[in-house]
């Protein structure tokens, strides 16, 4: 099933323009694959996709940023843009693949000249949450077998 | 009052153990057959060592990896596999603690797995498996190697050598591939899509065969495709499309229930391809139309073959495994390949594709 979110109105509470996000590492899988982000999310077994000006926003968010240092990636940046990329980053947030960031935001030098804006867009898919949906494997170490850890107190 | 101990924590250091309770009864087995036999084989440059302790297991399982065969020497290996089938007077694998025996991925048992070992069980084949990932040593003891069925002697060890392939940034998938030495297209999806036949189709062609069911890439800068079972089967009622694979089939006998099989190898061994570079992701799907055609569509189609169909057939597949397949589909465009009824066309229109991708 591919769901294509529908921003929430304006009016909704919004990421503060100052706050530092970072992709979130732990609990998902990101690939550019021909062009299009590819977002899987071990944690509920959604993946995404990403294209246009939202690749671009993800790119920018490998190493922590602020979305002030998003509207510099684009052109023509009205009002309205800002609320749309501001809306976007929420969604971002909301599915967890966007977390506050440890560390503070490193001035980064585009590598890249500013693109037309268009409105970002998330794509969600939930077609393959029993294949993905995280299994993991219980932590070792190196011991016998059967050995039993001391009981906490 | 302490609170018990979680399950992971009594169970803590299994996998180790389990492993090495293993390596125990393989040496048991070991020093009991005298008979042992070897079989060497490379899958893109990686070279596994297999000992079997067992005639009828060795019939069963080599026969797959024939095209692949080294010279038998005292060179190392980066996989040595020890294989027996139960009998009256080996020493048999402990069942394991009903605890351990909780599987994840398919058939892995979690409690007895972690980065270092892995231990599968496939109870329906009746086989069990070990791996010390860093050793590069592995166990696979078989109930009884009579009854193992012909998909699994079609490809056998997939969840053992799918580990030891992560082990080495590799990714065993399910599909077909043909090419030729300056490049490969990977031919993803469901049963019943036109992949295996597409690839059938290839061997009256100037095309060569890298794989009917089972691939092995290598994601990374310059992709790969690499053979790794040379075995193709076609359901039976397609064999009239096929005669050229109908005269050769080894189960003529069993159609009623088994898919025709036949060992590539032993028919059309010059039409095989060890590995090659890849060159793009092909969907293929049988539509009503003359001719066949490609269009091009967005990576995020195939990824999403790929990955569904590994993901639902391969035991002990995870995250490690998504993240490979997900880089080898970042590097390589991905196409939709519309089956017409004109079938002796079909090899052409991937030959030209290929040398488009391959100037």
């Amino acid at each position: 099933m591919r769901i294509i979110f529908a921003f929430a109105p304006p009016s909704c509470s919004l990421f503060p323009m100052s706050a530092c996000l970072q992709i979130n590492q732990e609990t998902l899988s990101h690939e550019l694959i021909d062009g299009e982000v590819v977002i899987i999310q071990f944690d509920t077994g959604n993946y995404y996709s990403l294209a246009g000006t939202a690749v671009a926003i993800w790119q920018r968010l490998t190493s922590p940023g602020t979305i002030a240092d998003l509207l510099p990636l684009f052109t023509g940046t009205t009002a309205t843009a800002k609320t749309e990329i501001t809306t976007f980053i929420n969604e971002l947030t909301k599915e967890n693949l966007l977390i506050t960031a440890t560390s503070s935001a490193a001035p980064t030098e585009s590598a890249t000249e500013p693109v037309a804006y268009a409105k970002p867009e998330l794509n969600k898919y939930t077609d393959m949450q029993q294949l993905l949906l995280a299994d993991p494997l219980h932590e070792v170490e190196e011991a016998g077998w059967p050995h039993t850890k001391p009981a906490e107190s | 009052m302490p609170s018990a101990p979680s399950t992971t924590a009594v169970l803590h250091g299994v996998p180790a153990a389990f492993y090495h309770e293993a390596a125990t009864i393989a040496a048991q087995v070991a020093a009991q057959s005298p008979d042992a036999r070897e079989f060497t084989f490379a899958i893109d440059s990686l070279v596994i060592r297999c000992r079997f302790f067992d005639t009828a297991l060795f019939e069963k399982i080599t026969p797959a990896f024939a095209h692949l065969a080294l010279p038998e020497n005292d060179n190392a290996a980066d996989l040595t596999i020890q294989l027996w089938a139960e009998h009256p007077g080996l020493p048999l694998i402990p069942r394991p603690h009903p605890l351990m025996l909780e599987t994840a991925r398919k058939h892995l048992l979690r409690l007895c797995s972690d980065e270092h070992h892995k231990a599968f069980d496939e109870d329906w084949l009746g086989t069990r498996t070990w791996i010390d990932l860093d050793a590069g040593t592995a166990f696979y003891s078989v109930r009884d190697a009579a009854a193992l069925p012909y998909y699994e002697s079609a490809a056998p060890l997939r969840a053992l050598l799918n580990a030891f392939l992560n082990h080495h940034r590799r990714q065993l998938v399910h599909a077909s591939a043909v090419g030729n030495e300056n490049g490969g297209l990977l031919l993803v999806g469901e049963g019943g899509s036109g992949k295996s036949s597409t690839a059938l189709l290839c061997l009256d062609s100037p095309l060569f065969h890298l794989a009917d069911d089972w691939c092995v890439i290598t994601p990374g800068a310059a992709p790969r495709l690499a053979s790794i079972y040379n075995s193709a089967k076609l359901r039976p009622e397609n064999l009239k499309r096929f005669p050229h694979i109908a005269a050769r089939i080894h189960n003529h006998d069993k159609l009623d229930e088994e898919k025709a099989s036949l060992f590539l190898h032993q028919h059309f061994p010059e039409k095989l391809l060890a590995g090659c570079p890849a060159r793009a992701v092909i969907l293929p799907s049988v539509v009503d139309a003359n001719t066949t055609r490609l269009e091009r569509v967005a990576g995020i189609v195939t990824w999403r073959a790929m990955v569904s169909c590994t993901l639902a057939q391969i035991p002990g597949a995870d995250r490690e495994s998504i993240a490979l397949m997900s880089a080898f589909a970042g590097r390589l465009p991905a196409y939709r390949l519309l089956l017409g009824r004109d079938l002796p066309a079909i090899p052409g229109v991937l030959a030209n594709l290929l040398d488009e991708l391959s100037d």
